[in-house]
């Protein structure tokens, strides 16, 4: 069955972003381009539908890669009660990017299963000549009017966008950046998709499936994320 | 309930003078700066000065707010606290943490007493729990960057009392360091879509604009004696998914830097102020206000 696939693209700029490596554990360090899941998000925070899955292309930097040490005091889960009752907040050092600037593209493919939709999904589904296209045309409504469900965010809540929108005149890609090789890049760490609310209950976790691209380079500026089997785009 | 909450756009204009409005821990707690020069406040810290004042309920602050707040003072208690009891706040969540049901969580105690984990979000999980106790907020702060590149000065602290054995004074060598000038710009947004599943209310909000402008004003100390707010903008769009886009808002009421941008202010008089929204954004949102003229 060939699967019809919608281009949607935007622009997101924002004074810090953190793309998270991994491996970097306690004192996260991130990676110079935006994760493959990081750009969905961001994508899905304007607009998201069980109907449609959004596959990232590729991601245009438009400003200088610079990293900034970024520590704050945390006091996140997972804490022994002791060292709560002692006031032991920890800090948590970071290296993150600072002032930048991105062009995001994806392509929007009609959802393949079906039979996990919810019945809400599926009745639109039924009423929608393509759904692909509907998505495609709303997000760009929406991208217009400076509209979203969540505020899409540069890898960590804390860290806003200046900008998120359609791309603007004034923004340059950054052609000339000497290549940037990125041995290994995890790709998602939720792979396997859309789980319904229900089923998303009784399991009590959504199911974790890292995947991990290898071997990206960002050329003149530009990352494209590999395209697996059956992400026909 | 939460229907009745607004999508909104906010902006602090915050003005630092002869103070350290957010020490940087990798950095023996000089001012956070950026390797370019440009001065940063994080979000962490300011949402800790709101929850500072809030936390004590016998404050004469807190007595003044309305009575709906001092009537029901335990439901408007800090999760972010020095001294919670990890045990004793799981049990709040849920009788059994390792399933979740969310209008149960509703009803809980967690939920009821917790003001900041109903507008913040919260990231408490005990091991084991079911990760959607884990919600994201419906208030969020941005990094909060200076206009301007700062200038920071250091000095050295004296005091009579004897840090060392033979000694009849004491030395903090350049331990007072502070920015001399700065304005600095922090974002926040309130994002209604999340509220039916923190339990956020439209009250809650309502506090979160008493407490902004008091901020600073309430938490002074010895490195932090002046820090202004001087505009904290509070944008209410025309619906949930927003009426206008945010950076048109934001880009109209970030002061201007007249003169050289790139080098430290030393006044305010060195700004251009934006003291209302352009004609052409007003009809495009449905309320514009600074918290502080309220």
């Amino acid at each position: 069955m060939v699967r019809l696939s919608y281009p949607i693209e935007m622009e997101i700029a924002g004074n810090t972003a953190m793309w998270t490596r991994p491996d970097t554990g306690d004192c996260p360090v991130s990676y110079p381009a935006p994760t493959y899941s990081a750009v969905k998000a961001i994508f899905e925070s304007i607009l998201w539908g069980p109907d449609v899955e959004i596959i990232p292309t590729k991601v245009e930097l438009c400003e200088p890669i610079q990293y900034h040490s970024y520590c704050t005091n945390y006091g996140g889960p997972l804490r022994k009660p002791t060292s709560i009752k002692k006031g032991n907040n920890y800090q948590l050092y970071t290296t993150v990017l600072i002032d930048v600037c991105y062009r995001l593209y994806a392509a929007v493919v009609p959802n393949k299963e079906k039979s996990k939709l919810p019945e809400s999904a599926i009745r639109w589904d039924k009423n929608t000549t393509s759904p692909g296209h509907a998505y495609q045309s709303i997000f760009a409504r929406r991208l217009k009017r400076g509209q979203c469900y969540s505020i899409p965010v540069l890898g960590w809540k804390e860290f806003t966008p200046s900008y998120f929108g359609k791309f603007r005149d004034t923004t340059q890609v950054l052609s000339d950046l000497l290549p940037v090789i990125i041995p290994s890049m995890l790709r998602q760490v939720f792979s396997k998709g859309y789980t319904p609310l229900g089923s998303y209950a009784k399991k009590n976790f959504s199911p974790v499936s890292y995947v991990y691209d290898n071997d990206l380079v960002i050329q003149n500026g530009v990352l494209e994320y590999p395209q697996k089997e059956g992400e026909s785009c | 309930m939460s229907s009745e909450i607004k999508r909104a756009t906010g902006l602090l204009v915050i003005e630092v003078v002869n103070s350290n409005a957010n020490g940087d821990p990798d950095r023996e707690s000089d001012p956070r700066q950026r390797p370019n020069g440009i001065g940063e406040i994080s979000p962490v810290s300011f949402k800790r000065k709101l929850r500072d004042l809030l936390e004590d309920h016998d404050s004469d602050f807190f007595q003044s707010l309305p009575d709906t707040y001092t009537k029901n003072s335990d439901n408007y208690c800090i999760l972010e606290s020095r001294d919670r009891e990890l045990g004793a706040i799981t049990k709040e969540m849920a009788h059994d943490i390792t399933s979740f049901d969310q209008k149960e969580f509703l009803k809980s105690t967690f939920v009821k007493k917790y003001w900041d984990a109903r507008i913040f979000g919260n990231t408490f999980l005990e091991k084991g729990a079911n990760k959607n106790f884990i919600k994201t907020g419906v208030v969020q702060f941005g990094v909060g960057v200076s206009i301007s590149p700062i200038n920071t000065i250091r000095h050295s602290n004296t005091q009579k009392a004897p840090r060392q054995e033979g000694k009849n004074a004491g030395m903090a060598p350049l331990a007072f360091r502070v920015v001399e000038h700065g304005v600095y710009c922090m974002p926040f947004f309130v994002n209604p879509n999340f509220a039916h599943k923190t339990g956020c209310t439209e009250q809650d909000i309502a506090l979160l604009k008493l407490l902004i402008p008091q901020a600073y004003d309430l938490n002074r100390s010895a490195i932090r004696t002046d820090v202004r707010i001087r505009h904290a903008w509070y944008i209410e769009h025309k619906n949930a998914l927003g009426s206008c886009p945010d950076f048109m808002l934001l880009e109209a009421l970030t002061p201007k830097r007249i003169g050289d941008t790139t080098i430290a202010s030393t006044t305010w008089a060195d700004y251009e102020d934006k003291t209302a929204l352009p004609e052409e954004l007003i009809g495009r949102v449905s309320l514009a206000t600074d918290l502080m003229l309220i």
